[in-house]
């Protein structure tokens, strides 16, 4: 059997790295990680850029529980105005945003709250 | 190289596939990771009667460990350009859809050696240089494209790819084909590098077999209904499609 080369010794060591590392993540977070149904949370402040003819407001949506949630629908009211937005998919951990456009004079405090969500 | 073009043919229609970004996101790790281990004892097998390095099988598990890590990173590199991974995605998530994806290509590293004849598919020889080569590309790059045309992927990743990425994409389906028909060390390469006439030089030909998947997803898209008007949105379709068709191509002039 002939010796490896150094371009093998390379491949090798960072291949197995690449493995391992992986294989490492998925034992942690599937030992370790948040169990149970989706837990939404969110945040909603003043968009950094105007929006054209209103108010724009970016929600952000963190997923902290254990199981994705799908088509996530988000109402966000200021005052008496009331706007909806949807999220095709905040998978668990992970974070997903939208914007949303209220009339130019909607001022106060916004809030949101999750409508509904579907487990993908 | 061969591996990666071997892990590119079979992966990169998986890579576009909707369903492989959500259960990446939605399935437990444990249940990919046993996927994954299910796949490497294939490649070990695979790689002990195939494998990617010709007549140089003697060590399968080894290389079955160099297929699946070359084949994580290639699948992580490929989910960034596309967008499908970044910034709001959790290292768990990046995890799930990399291994997810890395699966198929893991399998085409592991048959890497036997996806071209080392004397060209039958009859081949009867087909003229240049043009037949061209001919053999958008073959190739025709039944690609067909399997991801009709679908929602080509559309979302025009939508939501930024120039810069598009750009990126464009780059990767000139090098990867020009490495998997020129690098790597497919049977017949050297007639393949030292193809002479105006179409057949490495450059030349991996441009012009790009045009032409172009021209296979412009047409694909145009036929489907997808895009009917000459703008950004539809050059994006086209470019997010003619990704995979490169491939295509590539691997037609591979296999005749």
């Amino acid at each position: 059997m002939r010796e490896r080369t150094s371009l093998e010794w390379t491949l090798l060591v960072v291949s197995l790295a690449a493995t391992l590392a992986v294989v490492a993540v998925m034992v942690m977070s599937g030992l370790t990680g948040p169990r149970g149904p989706a837990d939404l949370r969110l945040i909603v402040a003043d968009a950094d850029e105007p929006a054209s003819g209103g108010r724009a407001l970016e929600v952000t949506v963190t997923n902290v529980g254990g199981t994705s949630a799908a088509n996530v629908i988000v109402e966000v009211t200021v005052g008496d105005v009331t706007r909806e937005m949807n999220l095709d998919l905040v998978a668990k951990g992970d974070t997903g945003s939208a914007t949303v456009v209220f009339p130019a004079g909607a001022a106060g405090e916004p809030h949101a709250e999750v409508v509904s969500y579907t487990n993908p | 190289m061969r591996g990666v073009a071997g892990g590119a043919i079979l992966g990169v229609p998986l890579l576009y596939t909707q369903e492989t970004w959500l259960h990446g996101r939605s399935v437990s790790p444990l249940l990919i990771l046993a996927g994954l281990t299910a796949a490497f004892g294939l490649n070990i097998a695979l790689s002990h009667f195939v494998g990617f390095r010709p007549g140089r099988t003697q060590r399968p598990t080894e290389d079955a460990v160099v297929g699946m890590g070359l084949s994580l990173l290639v699948a992580v590199v490929l989910l960034v350009l596309l967008d499908r991974v970044g910034q709001g995605t959790s290292l768990e998530n990046v995890v799930g859809v990399t291994a997810l994806s890395a699966i198929p290509v893991s399998l085409g590293f592991a048959v890497g050696a036997a996806l071209a004849p080392k004397s060209g598919g039958e009859k081949s020889e009867e087909i003229p240089g240049g043009g037949g080569d061209l001919l053999v590309a958008a073959a190739g790059a025709l039944v690609f494209a067909l399997n991801i045309a009709p679908t929602e992927e080509p559309i979302l990743l025009a939508a939501e790819l930024d120039g810069v990425r598009l750009g990126l994409l464009v780059v990767a389906s000139l090098v990867l084909p020009y490495l998997m028909v020129f690098y790597a060390e497919f049977g017949g390469r050297e007639k393949r590098v030292a193809s002479d006439g105006a179409t057949q030089g490495p450059l030349t030909e991996t441009l012009l077999a790009y045009v032409v998947a172009f021209i296979v997803s412009a047409a694909m898209l145009a036929l489907l209904g997808r895009v009917d008007a000459v703008d950004g949105a539809a050059l994006a379709q086209v470019v997010a499609l003619a990704f995979p068709a490169s491939i295509g191509a590539a691997l037609g002039r591979l296999l005749i």
